[in-house]
């Protein structure tokens, strides 16, 4: 009785703040992703040389949404952001078929890291309304996502410009976080 | 490594060093001045925000200091640049009649990037030869789009004890949600659906709009709107908004946001019965349904609003509190001290 009247209580009061961070190969939609999300508009962006941060009110919880530049010569900055990340949003360009190795190389190098150890990981598979866009068997296989261990993952197929798969993506954040921090 | 660096360094070298011709002093697109990313597509020199527009046409852009160079690309390089590129993309282009797009017009800098490279308006007739990096799958951009398989996800297997070692070989052991274990990709439909998150249902959605014929008109036909916000969805003002985005941009601009005009509210609103009923025994259901039912559009106060309606079945644990709960919390908390009391009472009754 005591544990629901708690859980009540904590229903009612806390407002659960969760720090996302989120990388990928340049052009693979981030900026985009985090204004779709921010102002529900498609702006158009250029690429981002160093970050963009923002908050994101979405049910109960707030996200802050750090979007950090991805192109190559920029990438090892990212690591100056992983501390007291609890989500990594790692975002793909499921057109760009040339580059998904890459891309694989630079989230398995992320994850090995040991302050992104505790963080859990959603994939956004973007860019799903192009017609030559894989599937999302294939880029989890391409990724190598299921060679993960210890790691809540999950791969969202998402339209930037749509809205598509966005907020399913943060639905699944805040349910795996949270069950993870109580 | 050292090697590595050192072919790194003499292909930026090689490249500022191709600045530095006339026809590269400038963006190939809007002619201002001193150009820091090159069109990797036609391998052109462009500036930041012409960058910014190319990449709204799948083209590939690299920033020249931000980026490294391969040698075959910064080959590539040598053989294209601007002056190339104008004789190909721009050959009936005049620079005494045309004028160049300014660029802080991005509209009509997308429209004239997309009448040059999309359209190839000026290229005299000529087809010209793909250029040196263009697949045929960059181009057709033009085509219909079609939303194939949307509803999709894999996941981690069931994770619980980060240091249970079998969850390997007995995925779902732990939870209820064994069904990632039937993860077998080459049986499923393209973009399997995903286990225990989302609906069951593959989810298809085709692009209404044939794209080239309407680009000219309105493309932002009510019609499209009504097909797909009509049921059950209130159309927020986003939508009217979005419109008057759509009409005040010029004909045959923005192919990317004529997408998003059709597509939102279908996608959404077909989504909401579907994550109801496929969804495994979640508690966090309900309101999960709701928000997800909602565009991206809607805004905070939309989806808190919804929230605070879905707070009936409170008591349903898991689901992280609803934002509309701070307002809400007056009557929950008469909510509270009536069962508080009905618990005393039973207790007092013993």
């Amino acid at each position: 009785m005591g544990l629901a009247l708690s859980r009540l209580v904590k229903m009612m009061f806390v407002r659960q703040e969760i720090r996302i961070l989120m990388v990928g190969l340049d052009a693979a939609g981030k900026t985009t992703i985090l204004y779709k999300l921010k102002l529900g508009e498609v702006i158009t962006t250029i690429p981002t040389i160093g970050f963009n941060v923002e908050t994101v009110d979405y049910k109960n919880v707030s996200f802050t949404v750090w979007d950090v530049g991805g192109q190559d010569k920029i990438r090892p900055l990212w690591r100056h952001y992983f501390q007291n990340t609890h989500g990594l949003v790692f975002v793909l360009d499921s057109n760009d078929k040339e580059r998904i190795m890459e891309a694989r190389d630079e989230l398995h190098r992320m994850l090995s890291e040991d302050e992104l150890q505790g963080a859990t990981l959603l994939v956004f598979a973007n860019k799903q309304d192009l017609p030559n866009a894989m599937t999302i068997s294939d880029i989890t296989n391409k990724l190598g996502l299921h060679a993960l261990r210890r790691r809540r993952w999950y791969i969202q197929s998402a339209c930037a410009t749509t809205g598509e798969g966005l907020y399913e993506g943060l639905d699944w954040l805040s349910n795996n976080i949270s069950r993870k921090a109580n | 490594m050292a090697n590595r660096m050192k072919e790194e360094e003499k292909n930026e070298k090689i490249i500022r060093g191709l600045l530095k011709l006339p026809a590269n002093k400038r963006c190939i697109n809007c002619n201002s001045l001193g150009p820091q990313y090159v069109c990797t597509t036609f391998w052109s020199f462009i500036c930041t925000n012409c960058s910014g527009l190319h990449r709204e046409f799948t083209h590939r852009v690299k920033s020249i200091s931000m980026a490294k160079f391969t040698s075959q690309e910064v080959n590539a390089l040598q053989e294209g640049g601007n002056e190339r590129v104008r004789e190909m993309y721009f050959k009936e282009w005049d620079s005494q009649k045309h004028s160049y797009p300014d660029s802080s017009h991005l509209d009509r800098l997308r429209d004239f990037i997309k009448q040059v490279y999309v359209e190839r308006r000026y290229t005299g007739g000529k087809n010209i030869d793909e250029p040196p990096r263009v697949k045929g799958e960059r181009n057709d951009y033009d085509e219909n789009r079609s939303f194939k398989t949307y509803r999709s996800g894999a996941r981690s297997p069931p994770y619980n004890d980060p240091y249970e070692k079998h969850f390997g070989e007995k995925p779902g052991s732990a939870r209820n949600d064994d069904r990632n274990s039937h993860f077998n990709f080459e049986a499923r439909s393209p973009g399997y659906d995903q286990g225990d998150h989302k609906s069951p249902n593959r989810f298809e959605m085709r692009d209404e709009i044939p794209r080239d014929d309407k680009a000219g008109n309105d493309v932002q036909s009510p019609k499209s709107y009504k097909s797909s916000t009509s049921e059950e969805l209130p159309k927020p003002g986003v939508s009217d908004h979005q419109k008057n985005v759509y009409i005040s941009s010029p004909p045959m601009v923005r192919p990317v946001r004529d997408i998003l005009g059709s597509d939102i509210p279908p996608l959404r609103v077909g989504e909401l019965p579907k994550t109801n009923s496929g969804k495994a025994s979640n508690s966090s259901s309900e309101t999960q349904s709701f928000t997800s039912s909602k565009g991206p559009n809607n805004g905070n106060s939309e989806l808190k609003r919804v929230n605070s309606g879905s707070l009936i079945d409170f008591s349903a644990d898991s689901e992280p509190p609803s934002s509309g709960a701070v307002k809400e919390s007056v009557p929950l908390r008469k909510l509270a001290l009536h069962l508080l009391m009905v618990v005393v009472g039973h207790l007092l009754i013993f």
